[in-house]
């Protein structure tokens, strides 16, 4: 489980979870009527920086990762299209679940790009603490 | 022997890759009702 701590002890998969359960499960019921981003589009936000790491530890729990350190550029890059083909093109146009925006893919690509730019900074600093 | 070395480290790529794509849209399409 020690080995698993750099994808699912992070702080922003925590946070991420933290602000996806709280927007989904308790600003929703308290305020329904809430401003049109927080409705559409914050939990888009937060694909990548929720959903990426428990996925990534299953790949590296079954062999198919061979490190347990955080997201890397192509991995984030891949499961990004990936999903936004999924969420935006098969699911509404084939399985008739979910709606297509391409703002939601804006919205996955942004969330993203921060998670990348952290997770980034998190891998060269522990590079940095390895070499002291 | 290299090219059957060459054909596993190729096959074994192949399988992972097909393993992960697997995993990553059965949980895509958990995600696709979540978010």
């Amino acid at each position: 489980l020690k080995r698993a701590r750099p994808l699912l002890a992070d702080p922003l998969f925590l946070g991420a979870c933290l602000l996806y359960a709280l927007n989904r499960w308790v600003l929703l019921p308290l305020a329904p009527h809430r401003p049109a981003f927080f409705r559409d589009h914050f939990n888009d936000l937060l694909l990548i920086p929720a959903a990426l790491p428990p996925l990534l530890a299953l790949y590296a729990a079954l062999g198919l990762r061979r490190h347990w350190s955080p997201p890397r550029p192509l991995e984030v890059l891949t499961h990004l299209a990936l999903w936004s083909l999924l969420c935006e093109w098969i699911g509404p146009y084939y399985l008739h679940k979910g709606t297509a925006d391409f703002r939601d893919v804006m919205a996955y690509a942004s969330g993203a790009f921060v998670a990348l730019l952290y997770w980034s900074k998190v891998r060269s600093g522990g590079r940095a603490r390895d070499e002291v | 022997l290299t090219i059957a070395a060459t054909y596993s480290l190729l096959s074994n790529m192949l399988m992972t890759l097909l393993l992960q794509a697997g995993l990553a849209t059965a949980f895509g399409l958990v995600l696709l009702a979540m978010f």
